[in-house]
């Protein structure tokens, strides 16, 4: 197991957004979240990777906590242990991220915005983290793309050198945040096999998206959420072959 | 006249002296206070965001000829008794004044950033400072450089209101020399210095721009 998340709670001003969502990520499997906008999918992603703090609950990468619930907390002491910052450096190297809009450095090169974070921030010599970056780019497809700048580039280029940059640190688990959104539908194919690739060379892959087809062709394991709460969970198989929820029936159905 | 224009040189060209050592020193020393003034002002602490809103909003409020006068005959006051001298006191107006504009300037440009470049830099472990230092202010600067090009060009001319305090810069020494001489010639001379600075300054502006244009 790379990712186990339990009990997980979120409120922005009052409103709960996350009520006790939990489930767990394998190495090499595919696990895609589906839900309506709104359904707290993105708030899901974005607790997982520390960009916003949850209110209460166990977010574990690789053996590493983010936050634990302290049930022998008392009256005085908080029900949650949050993550010092030495450790969520060490969690971060662990989990890579391409948000929906890439959101690629626009000053720096493809390759700059590769190397960036592994020099700067884990201190990899530069040599060694400049031939990751170019085998990444070589197995991505984008062999002569390293000198590029982001503009340069087409939607599904920018998005291959997201995944670039989110892949310099070997992590173990890749989130991807509705990764067909910003794409033309004949560039669906390319992106699951990339993301299948990633599965297959070990890492859990967790995504979040609305699009149904492509969740069905590239899911191992779907998780269905609906107002916070997982409302189905299933392999593939089993998810889509035997939908009794209504309210999943009326979303799948558009 | 060309002997007279010659004439006057040594005069205009100490005036001119005067008049960059302003321009420089201000520039030196505002920008970098405009970037730390505008990273106050974006904080989250209340109080200091306060501070720095009323500093603003006097100095952009307020001509800067009646902040000169203020600071060197103001606080030279003998009720005051803050005794300065008249360069000083002139450099410390410009700075203050500039350092207000070029903070607003870059307030909004670093406001114009998306936000989701501070997400990617927070996913990838960047700290806060190397956020600002590596991601935020590289691409603040290609925002703000039309703006500060304008305001830089607008510093080469209010560098000749601090005449008010006695400095011999350039529009002074046309002045004396005019008045001397009754004649027009001097101050033709010192408008053609003003626009062979602005002129440089415009040129150097559009090629620093060209120079970030390398991205979009």
């Amino acid at each position: 197991m790379v990712l186990k998340v339990e009990g997980l709670y979120k409120s922005f001003n009052g409103k709960p957004v996350l009520k006790g969502v939990s489930f767990s990520l394998q190495p090499g499997e595919i696990l895609t979240v589906i839900g309506r906008s709104g359904s707290g999918k993105t708030t899901l992603l974005r607790c997982i990777n520390n960009l916003v703090k949850c209110d209460r609950g166990t977010i574990m990468v690789d053996g590493m906590y983010l936050c634990k619930d302290n049930p022998a907390a008392n009256e005085r002491e908080l029900k949650t242990i949050y993550a010092k910052g030495p450790e969520v450096l060490q969690i971060r190297k662990r989990l890579g991220m391409v948000f929906q809009n890439f959101n690629l450095f626009p000053h720096m090169s493809v390759l700059e915005n590769i190397i960036e974070a592994p020099i700067n921030v884990f201190g990899v010599p530069r040599e060694e983290a400049l031939e990751k970056a170019e085998r990444l780019l070589a197995m991505l497809e984008l062999p002569d793309k390293g000198a590029a700048y982001p503009f340069e580039l087409s939607g599904g280029q920018k998005q291959r050198v997201a995944i670039a940059r989110a892949c310099a640190l070997n992590p173990l688990v890749m989130c991807l945040d509705e990764p067909t959104s910003a794409l033309d539908p004949e560039l669906r194919e390319g992106i699951a096999q990339t993301i299948e690739n990633l599965a297959a060379g070990g890492m859990g892959v967790l995504l979040i998206t609305h699009d149904m087809v492509f969740a069905k062709r590239v899911a191992h394991r779907v998780i269905f959420m609906e107002d916070g709460e997982i409302l189905a969970e299933g392999s593939k198989q089993e998810f889509f072959d035997n939908i009794a929820n209504e309210r999943i029936k009326n979303f799948i159905a558009g | 006249m060309t002997d007279y224009i010659i004439s006057l040189l040594p005069a205009m060209l100490s005036g001119l002296q005067v008049t960059l050592e302003i321009f420089f020193l201000t520039l030196i020393f505002s920008i970098p206070l405009g970037i730390l003034v505008a990273v106050g002002r974006l904080s989250k602490i209340k109080p200091l965001v306060a501070v720095i809103k009323f500093y603003i909003w006097v100095m952009r409020g307020t001509p800067l000829l009646l902040q000169l006068v203020f600071i060197y005959f103001g606080l030279g006051l003998p009720t005051v008794g803050i005794k300065l001298d008249r360069f000083t006191a002139a450099m410390i107006a410009f700075i203050l004044n500039y350092a207000a504009y070029f903070a607003e300037i870059f307030r909004g440009g670093i406001e114009s950033i998306d936000k989701g470049q501070y997400d990617a830099a927070k996913v990838l472990g960047f700290s806060q400072v190397q956020t600002f230092t590596r991601i935020i202010l590289p691409q603040m600067v290609k925002i703000v450089l039309p703006s500060v090009g304008n305001e830089v060009i607008t510093l080469v001319k209010d560098t000749a209101l601090v005449y008010i305090v006695g400095l011999g810069e350039l529009l002074r020494e046309g002045r004396i020399a005019s008045n001397r001489d009754s004649s027009l010639i001097p101050l033709v001379v010192v408008a053609a210095f003003y626009l062979a600075l602005t002129a440089i300054l415009t040129k150097i502006f559009q090629k620093i721009e060209k120079r970030f244009a390398y991205y979009q």
